[in-house]
C-alpha cells in the first residue's frame, strides 16, 4: 500500500530549560492510501499537538512529517482539517456555500462559478441542500460541522485530518455523522486520521487504531480493526472482534492512566 | 425614519418637548434678546435658513473628506498592527497618548505645514477621526481568536489574504464602534477648525453670530448641526446594521 503519511520520531517540548513540557516523546507511524485511522490516547497527551504538527499547522521540536514523500513544514496542498470548535472555523459573514466555496481559496485552475457550483455539490454530497444560502449560526451544531467537512473535501484534499470533530455534538448526531464521515471518505476516496477520545467511536469508525501512552507520548501499539469497510451502529458494535478491540484498547489508555508518572522519583 | 419602535419614539419626544416648554416660558419672563426662546430661534432659522445649509454643505464636505482619509489609512494599519504584535507594542503607548490630545490642539502644527485651507482642516478632522479608527481596529486584530488564524493557515492563505479576507470581516463589530465614534469626532471637529481657522463653513456663521450678539441666529445654526448630526448617526447605525446583520444575527430575508 502507497504510504501517504509518514511520522517519524515526532518529539514536542513547550518552554525550555527546566520548566520545559515534553508533550510527544517521539512518536512514529504511517497512513496509508485509502486508509482510515484513528489515534487514541489519555487525556492530556497531546493528541491535538499531534494532528497540528501532522497539518504543518505547528512545528514539531525534534523528528519529521512526510506526506506523499515530501516533508510537511507548512500545511500542505491536498491536506484538509476539521477542527472541533466548529462555531469558531467557520465564517459567520459567509453563506454556508461561500464558506465551503472559500476552501478552494488557493485552488487554482477553477473559475468563480466552477467553486461556487463544487460548494452545491459538496453541500448536498455532507446532505445540507437547501441550506446553501442560510449562515452557519441559523444550523444545528451538527450541520455546522457538516459546513466544516464539505468546505474540507472541497480544498481537494486526500487526506482528511479530523481534530475530535464530532466531540461537541450530541449522541444521536454523533452516530449519524459518523457514518456519513465514513461514506464521505469512501466516496470522495479520502485517507483520513481521526483524533479522538472517545474509544468506541476510534474502532467503530477505524482500519486501524493507533494507541498512544500518557505524556511525554509515544505510540504504545497499534490493532488493526478487521471488520470490512462497511460499518453498522448495531451489529458492528455488537460484533466481537470489534468489543475485543475496544477492550484492548481501553486496558491499555487505563494502565498508562494508572501507571507512575515517568517523571517521579 | 428611526430604527426605535413606536411607542419608543413617542416617548423619546416627550422630553424635548417639555423642556422647548420651559425654555420658551423662561425666556419670556427674561425678555433680552440675548436670552431667545425657541419661537425666535425658529423664526430665525426660517430666515437664514438657505444660508445655514449653503454653509453646513462646506462642514460637510470636509467631515465627509477628513473621515474617508482617516478610514482609507487607520482600518488597513489597525489591521495590521494587530498582525504585527512587536509593532504594535511599541506604537501603543504613542496611540494612547494621542488619544488624550484634543484634536484643536494639533491645529497650529497642521498649520505650519497645510495653511489655513480646506487641506489643513481635512488634516485636522482625519486625525480626529482617525484615533478611535485605529484604537477600535488595532484591538479588534489583535484579539481575534487564534482559531481563525488557523483556518486561515490550513486554507494555505497568504498573509495580505488572511488579513483582507479574514481579520478585516472579523474585526468589523468593533471597527463599526470606531466608526460611530469617528463619525461624531468628525463633525465636531469640522466645525471647530472651522472656527480657529476661519474661511467658510456652518463654525464660521456660528462664530460670526455669536460675536455680533445674534444668540438666536446663533442657535439656529446649532439646532442644524444638532439635526445633521441625529441623521448622520442614524444613518451609520442603518448601514452597520444592514454590514453586520451577522455579528446581531439577524435574518433580514424574514424580517421584512
Amino acid at each position: 500500500m502507497d504510504v501517504v503519511l509518514e511520522a517519524r520520531q515526532l518529539a514536542k517540548a513547550y518552554g525550555v530549560g527546566r520548566d520545559a513540557l515534553q508533550v510527544l516523546g517521539g512518536i512514529s507511524f504511517s497512513v496509508g492510501k485509502g486508509e482510515f485511522v484513528s489515534i487514541v490516547g489519555p487525556s492530556g497527551c497531546g493528541k491535538t499537538t499531534l494532528l497540528f504538527a501532522l497539518a504543518g499547522l505547528q512545528k514539531a521540536s525534534t523528528g519529521t512529517v512526510t506526506f506523499n514523500g515530501r516533508p510537511v513544514t507548512a500545511p500542505p496542498r491536498g491536506v484538509a482539517v476539521v477542527f472541533q470548535d466548529y462555531s469558531r472555523s467557520l465564517f459567520p459573514w459567509k453563506s454556508n456555500r461561500d464558506n465551503v466555496a472559500f476552501g478552494m481559496v488557493r485552488v487554482e485552475g477553477l473559475s468563480s462559478v466552477q467553486k461556487r457550483d463544487k460548494a452545491q455539490e459538496m453541500l448536498e454530497a455532507v446532505g445540507l441542500q437547501g441550506f446553501e444560502d442560510k449562515y452557519p449560526w441559523q444550523l444545528s451544531g451538527g450541520m455546522q460541522q457538516r459546513v466544516a467537512i464539505a468546505r474540507g473535501l472541497a480544498s481537494q484534499s486526500e487526506l482528511l485530518l479530523l481534530d475530535e470533530p464530532l466531540a461537541a455534538v450530541d449522541a444521536q448526531t454523533r452516530a449519524d455523522m459518523q457514518d456519513l464521515l465514513l461514506d464521505l471518505a469512501m466516496r470522495f476516496k479520502q485517507t483520513c486520521i481521526l483524533v479522538t477520545h472517545d474509544v468506541e467511536e476510534a474502532v467503530y469508525m477505524a482500519d486501524r487504531v493507533v494507541v498512544l501512552t500518557r505524556r511525554p507520548t509515544v505510540v504504545d501499539h497499534e490493532i488493526a480493526i478487521n471488520l470490512g469497510k462497511q460499518r453498522d451502529q448495531i451489529t458492528t458494535r455488537e460484533d466481537h472482534r470489534f468489543l475485543a478491540a475496544r477492550h484492548d484498547v481501553m486496558m491499555s489508555i487505563r494502565s498508562s492512566r494508572t501507571a507512575a508518572p515517568a517523571t517521579a522519583a | 425614519m428611526s430604527i426605535l419602535p413606536d411607542r419608543q419614539r413617542y416617548s423619546a419626544l416627550v422630553l424635548p418637548v417639555v423642556l422647548l416648554l420651559v425654555w420658551q416660558v423662561l425666556a419670556w419672563r427674561a425678555s433680552t434678546p440675548l436670552f431667545p426662546g425657541p419661537g425666535q430661534v425658529a423664526i430665525s432659522i426660517w430666515r437664514l435658513y438657505p444660508q445655514i445649509v449653503g454653509q453646513i454643505g462646506y462642514t460637510l464636505m470636509r467631515a465627509a473628506a477628513g473621515f474617508l482619509v482617516a478610514a482609507v489609512v487607520m482600518i488597513p494599519l489597525g489591521i495590521l498592527l494587530g498582525r504585527l504584535k512587536t509593532v504594535g507594542s511599541v506604537l501603543e503607548p504613542i496611540l494612547d497618548m494621542m488619544a488624550t490630545l484634543p484634536p484643536p490642539a494639533v491645529v497650529p502644527i497642521v498649520m505650519l505645514f497645510a495653511g489655513t485651507g480646506d487641506a489643513a482642516k481635512i488634516a485636522v478632522i482625519a486625525y480626529a477621526a482617525g484615533i478611535p479608527l485605529i484604537m477600535n481596529t488595532y484591538e479588534a486584530s489583535k484579539t481575534l481568536h487564534p482559531m481563525a488564524t488557523l483556518v486561515a493557515r490550513s486554507l494555505r492563505l497568504r498573509r495580505l489574504e488572511t488579513m483582507v479576507f479574514i481579520d478585516l470581516p472579523a474585526s468589523l463589530p468593533m471597527i463599526a464602534t470606531g466608526v460611530r465614534l469617528a463619525v461624531a469626532s468628525a463633525l465636531l471637529v469640522s466645525v471647530t477648525a472651522e472656527m480657529l481657522l476661519a474661511t467658510n463653513g456652518i463654525g464660521v456663521f456660528l462664530q460670526r453670530q455669536q460675536e455680533n450678539f445674534q444668540i438666536a441666529n446663533g442657535l439656529a445654526a446649532i439646532a442644524f448641526i444638532s439635526m445633521i448630526g441625529l441623521i448622520v448617526n442614524d444613518l451609520v447605525q442603518r448601514l452597520e446594521r444592514r454590514l453586520l446583520f451577522w455579528h446581531y444575527r439577524l435574518d433580514l430575508h424574514n424580517e421584512r
